[in-house]
């Protein structure tokens, strides 16, 4: 077992989920966003494909931490019926989502420019906004997160913000311009909310994380452009567990960065993957690829890097899941305090 | 601006690149012919002006290549302002051929083709090295199956007479069968790593391996010099050759300036423009094997100003051409797929062509087929008054007067298309369709209809299958 050391923090690799699915099942096809959806549970959405034979390939996965499918909701539609009047819960350009206290997910969609909520049996119950600039209007959505509230964040990211709407679409309040000052955005991604109610925004295409309060106002930030320690090329997600600790889905570097709580570096990670329950499932199935497998060149040195790492979250028993988009599969750390927690010497 | 100037830079850039709005010719023109080759010559990656990454954050596909190339090439064709660029790595990709229905591996594909873009107006020895390390085609071509006790001449051969030298010129052959052998000999070890499988985690681009254990370490005889040759040697006895030159500036008069016919006719069929392929022949040596030179040489060249719609327009660049016209798909939006398939449906799916020969160029682009296709495709385009760029058309029409006279509404359409000529029969037939309107009020809502009209009959014309 590979671990990466910090001082007073390791993460140790714990496992991989996911394969290569791309109709449905078992598995994910493009996956873009991740949120904890109950203790030891998961959701992901999977972007899909636009190939007309892949149905229905955009679709949200709700499974265990050990890798046991729960549930699937949501379909694609084709391209010429993605307009206004496409039927709700379908997806053209999925992007994001995220799940409230009761159990609801709220999924964006950049295209449809529209949220879907789902209740927690994965019946649709409606979807709310639409398309523009003005108060209760975005333009292509890609971040969610609920507030303790049920309140739901919302990046605007064409027109360069952030929105505060109820669960039922109401919106409250905004915050946000183009440009790279502070509180500024240029084209973010994410967003997350962490333990004391403070959002966290990947200023993405300003290679920065940003930190406000829970009404906006602007805390700190960090991260410059490029592929040194700190540096970021286009990050994509952030997630704050309990202590602090940030971790930043540095999606074009193809890592995952840690952040102490005021931004600065720790440590990174580049990836341990090893073969899923579902991988190893399909591998099973059939004989070539075991045996391309066990001959190809390289494989776990290859396979296990991290490969466009686009989500990250945490949950409250300090494991840290990254979604990797072109892997089709998450992995799985834990946070280990080096702090002696009582036992034997 | 001459009038001259502008059907000239329209000239150009239908050549050196798949076409330009009429403000994109104004504005180049403007700047000056030398200057605009010079431009297209040196692209950077900051020149290319395209929001790659905003439009990869839309495509998620292409991020990390392991899907979606086809439209990803298609969108750099019809965005980038390094037009030379991508025109170089179709040309390139229609010579050093591959095809995914063998190869079955985008990524590894994508590679390639980023290989030929970097490299396309590099040095073609460069080029050949990189050609023959590239997995794909060390794939496509078997030479991972040829061994030092046991070659496989594909790859030998095709880098001969497909690659680099042709079979023949001036009558005469240019290598011998144990040429090929030797070669073949000299490319072994050049390999491929067991790739990793595709499932479950998705496809890895295939990575190149040198096995010295695989290398054949004889001596070898190779278009008449002897040495324990390896693939770099036989590569730099290549690049010498006076076919070599022959056969690169034929193929780069035949994509820019004229069809030269099939590359198998080559060895008997003399050139039609023999002074031009001497020129380029000459800088290829004078050169050291510089592409960009060569293209330098060409486009400032009287034989390329001089030679207007003297060659059929491929099916990517007709329909490249004509996506940059209509100003569609410069913003990422859901259904790229069906300009892919349109490709496939005129004659010419990229990264599949139909054998290690390439594409067949000139009027074998067109059938009844594909004629049909391709004009269906191009008047719904030129119809379609919610694109911007017919849009911006019609109000340069407006722009000219309150009232369009036949003579001008034909003249002014082939101008804004690009300066299209027409046979004096053909402007006439349309002149006498546009006068049983009259003269048209240009404030008139069915002027936009009028125009849309004209254009969808233009494009239907033989002259204009030609750029």
């Amino acid at each position: 077992m590979v671990t990466t050391e910090i001082a007073p923090i390791t993460f140790e690799y714990s496992h991989t989920i996911g394969r290569q699915e791309n109709r449905s099942g078992s598995g994910f096809f493009y996956p873009v966003d991740i949120a904890v959806s109950g203790k030891n549970q998961l959701s992901v959405i999977s972007r899909g494909s636009e190939t007309p034979a892949f149905f229905p390939c955009k679709r949200v996965t709700v499974f265990t931490v050990d890798e046991q499918l729960l549930q699937e909701f949501g379909q694609k539609i084709p391209p010429e019926e993605a307009d206004e009047n496409a039927p709700a819960g379908t997806f053209m350009w999925p992007t994001a989502l995220t799940v409230d206290g009761k159990g609801n997910t709220f999924v964006a969609d950049e295209w449809l420019q529209r949220i879907t909520v789902f209740d927690k049996d994965g019946e649709c119950t409606g979807t709310w906004g639409r398309q523009g600039s003005g108060e209760g209007e975005f333009n292509k959505p890609s971040g969610l997160a609920c507030d303790a509230n049920d309140d739901v964040y919302l990046v605007d990211s064409y027109n360069h913000r952030v929105q505060v709407y109820t669960g039922k679409g109401e919106f409250k309040f905004q915050w946000g311009s183009e440009g790279n000052g502070d509180g500024q955005f240029s084209f973010p991604w994410g967003i997350e909310i962490d333990y004391s109610g403070n959002v966290w925004v990947a200023d993405w295409r300003n290679d920065r994380i940003q930190k406000f309060t829970p009404d906006g106002q602007f805390l700190m930030k960090f991260g410059s452009t490029g592929d040194g320690d700190g540096q970021l090329n286009r990050p994509t997600k952030m997630a704050v567990d309990k202590d602090g600790i940030i971790y930043v889905a540095d999606f074009k570097n193809d890592r995952l960065q840690v952040f102490d709580a005021e931004g600065n570096f720790m440590t990174k990670l580049l990836g341990e993957a090893t073969l899923s329950t579902w991988g190893r499932q399909r591998v099973m199935l059939d004989a070539t690829i075991v045996k391309g497998r066990e001959m190809a060149h390289n494989l776990h040195d290859r396979e296990k890097l991290f490969h466009g790492p686009i989500s990250v979250e945490v949950d409250d028993e300090g494991r840290i899941y990254v979604l990797e988009c072109p892997r089709q599969r998450l992995q799985v750390y834990h946070k280990q305090h080096a702090i002696f927690g009582g036992g034997q010497l | 601006m001459a009038d001259n100037d502008i059907a000239l830079m329209a000239h150009l850039m239908r050549r050196a690149g798949f076409g330009a709005q009429y403000d994109e010719i104004v504005e180049r023109a403007d700047r000056g012919y030398e200057a605009t080759v010079e431009e297209l010559l040196n692209p950077t990656d900051e020149s290319h002006g395209m929001n790659l990454d905003l439009a990869e954050r839309s495509f998620l596909e292409w991020n990390h290549f392991i899907r979606a190339v086809p439209e990803y090439v298609m969108w750099r064709m019809i965005n980038s302002r390094n037009q030379l660029e991508e025109k170089m790595m179709l040309f390139w990709h229609g010579i050093l051929c591959t095809a995914d229905s063998k190869t079955q591996s985008y990524v590894t594909s994508q590679a390639e083709l980023d290989m030929l873009r970097k490299n396309g107006m590099g040095n073609f020895r460069d080029l050949l090295m990189e050609i023959s390390r590239d997995p794909a085609m060390i794939y496509f071509l078997d030479n991972c199956l040829s061994h030092k006790d046991n070659i496989n001449e594909n790859y030998g051969r095709e880098l001969l007479e497909l690659f680099s030298m042709g079979v023949g010129m001036d009558g005469q052959f240019n290598y011998t069968e144990d040429d090929v052998k030797e070669c073949a000999r000299a490319f072994t070890g050049w390999t491929i790593g067991n790739n990793i499988p595709g499932q479950p985690y998705g496809r890895y681009p295939s990575q190149f391996v040198y096995n010295p254990s695989d290398h054949d370490e004889g001596m070898k005889t190779f278009l008449g010099e002897t040495g324990n040759f390896n693939g770099e040697d036989v590569i730099d006895i290549i690049v010498k050759q006076p076919a070599t030159a022959r056969f690169i500036s034929r193929h780069m008069y035949s994509y820019f300036v004229a069809d030269e016919g099939g590359v198998p006719s080559w060895m008997e069929t003399p050139p039609r423009d023999m002074d031009t392929i001497k020129m380029l022949e000459d800088v290829y040596f004078s050169s050291g094997y510089d592409l960009k030179a060569m293209l330098r040489a060409l486009f400032n060249s009287d034989a390329f100003k001089e030679a207007r719609f003297q060659r059929i327009k491929g099916p990517i660049e007709s329909i490249v051409s004509t996506i940059r016209l209509a100003g569609d798909w410069t913003t990422p939006k859901p259904g790229f797929e069906i300009i892919f398939d349109e490709m496939k449906h005129m004659g010419q799916e990229i990264l599949n062509p139909p054998s290690v020969e390439g594409w067949h160029t000139g009027k074998e682009w067109i059938d009844g087929g594909t004629l049909v296709r391709r004009i269906n495709f191009t008047a719904d385009y030129v119809g379609d008054l919610t694109q911007p760029g017919i849009q911006d058309l019609v109000q340069k029409l407006q722009s000219e007067g309150p009232v369009m006279s036949p003579v001008n509404l034909v003249d002014g359409c082939l101008r804004l298309l690009g300066c299209y000529e027409l046979e004096p029969e053909t402007r006439q037939m349309l002149i006498n369709h546009a006068d049983k309107s009259g003269d048209l009020p240009t404030g008139n809502p069915e002027f936009a209809g009028q125009v849309a009209q004209m254009l969808q009959m233009i494009v239907a014309t033989k002259e204009y299958l030609y750029a």
